[in-house]
């Protein structure tokens, strides 16, 4: 997934028969007036640059529905197809500056893409540990220090959360 | 009499289009606006006195330098957006990514980690009128003028640098002080903020 000339891409071989995992940054966008901190936008944060285009946000949410007809006038993603968004808080629920109710932008590409989005609703970290056997809380150590990043696979984005007990993606579908 | 009438004809179309224009657009975009306000800003341009009274002219309602102000130190690669229209007010937002904060004992304080990216929004409105500094730097007085997009917010106490602007800011601060705090800060901030700095 990618952005080009304000459109969102979806670059997909063929028919995406069993989905689309993205792993990137996401959440929350601070929305500053003053110094203070007004309002929040639910984002896939998908470039690392600052423009509106290097992120997915409901004010361009619209050209994701390229993906609706892009397999011959059909739905590129198949019909049991789901996403999965590997990225802090996509399915936190906020009241969006730009939707103007709470929402989450896991809830808006679903809708967007008529496919089922999972998404947490936590930040995430990198392991080499899956989500079940990881022994950490998340990716600090005790002084709130960013542990360093594993260096050989296997490699594994899970969520925050109590070891043994980490929170599961929620669902989310079209409406 | 049928010369004279088109001739007194010809002259009143001339009159009319001879009229000056009143201006409905400002000649500047509003985009354009932040994107010269935002060279001055995060190059440390509101960080003196004649600086920021100069800046005064981006805003209707500009205030006086504050004592305290705060530093929010960003990252080179920032973005002015194309503005949303709502009315006649022009929401510019500027993509920003964080660095963090610097208080005025040059205590530094890390970026908010829940953000990843952050957008600085200005509300702006065209208008011929703002308020402008008298030399006391207290006093204002209204001045009419072109028409010009100009922030409706109030300025406060927020600047924002890049991190090159802030190293500088925190050098000459620590330089020009006698306070064994604000020098042990400074020394910390710099350790930070030359780790940015590539």
């Amino acid at each position: 997934m990618g952005s080009s000339n304000g459109n969102i891409v979806v670059t997909i071989n063929g028919v995406a028969a069993n989905g689309v995992i993205y792993f990137g940054h996401s959440g929350p966008f601070a929305i500053i007036v003053q110094g203070k901190v007004l309002g929040i936008a639910s984002l896939l944060e998908v470039g690392q640059a600052k423009g509106p285009d290097t992120n997915v946000g409901i004010y361009n949410i619209g050209t994701l529905s390229n993906v609706l007809t892009a397999n011959s006038g059909g739905n590129i993603l198949g019909t049991n197809a789901a996403m999965l968004i590997n990225g802090c808080n996509a399915g936190l629920s906020v009241y969006d500056i730009y939707a103007r109710y709470t929402t989450s932008i896991a809830q808006w590409i679903s809708n967007t893409v008529k496919r089922g989005v999972y998404a947490y609703d936590v930040g995430m970290y990198f392991s080499q540990k899956d989500a079940d056997h990881d022994k950490f809380f998340n990716g600090t150590d005790a002084k709130g220090n960013s542990r360093p990043m594993p260096n050989s696979l296997p490699m594994y984005m899970i969520p925050e959360g109590t070891p043994g007990q980490k929170p599961r993606p929620f669902g989310f579908t079209p409406y | 009499m049928k010369y004279l009438l088109t001739f007194i004809v010809f002259l009143a179309f001339g009159a009319i289009a001879a009229r000056p224009q009143t201006p409905t657009a400002p000649a500047k975009s509003a985009k354009a606006m932040v994107e010269e306000y935002w060279k001055m800003e995060t190059g440390g341009g509101r960080l003196t006195p004649e600086g920021w009274y100069k800046a005064a002219t981006f805003y209707v309602h500009p205030i006086p330098p504050p004592r305290n102000k705060v530093i929010f130190v960003i990252h080179d690669d920032f973005s002015v957006w194309d503005p949303f229209m709502k009315g006649n007010t022009a929401e510019v937002m500027v993509g920003v990514g964080s660095a963090g904060q610097i208080d005025s004992s040059l205590h530094y304080t890390p970026p908010d980690t829940r953000f990843a990216k952050e957008g600085v929004m200005y509300n702006l409105v065209p208008t011929d009128k703002h308020w402008e500094f008298e030399p006391d730097g207290r006093t204002l007085k209204e001045v009419t003028g072109p028409l010009e997009w100009r922030c409706k917010d109030t300025p406060g106490a927020a600047i924002y640098l890049t991190v090159e602007s802030a190293i500088r800011y925190v050098k000459k601060v620590r330089d020009k002080s006698s306070d064994p705090t604000i020098k042990k800060n400074a020394d910390k901030t710099l350790a930070i903020l030359k780790r940015y700095h590539h």
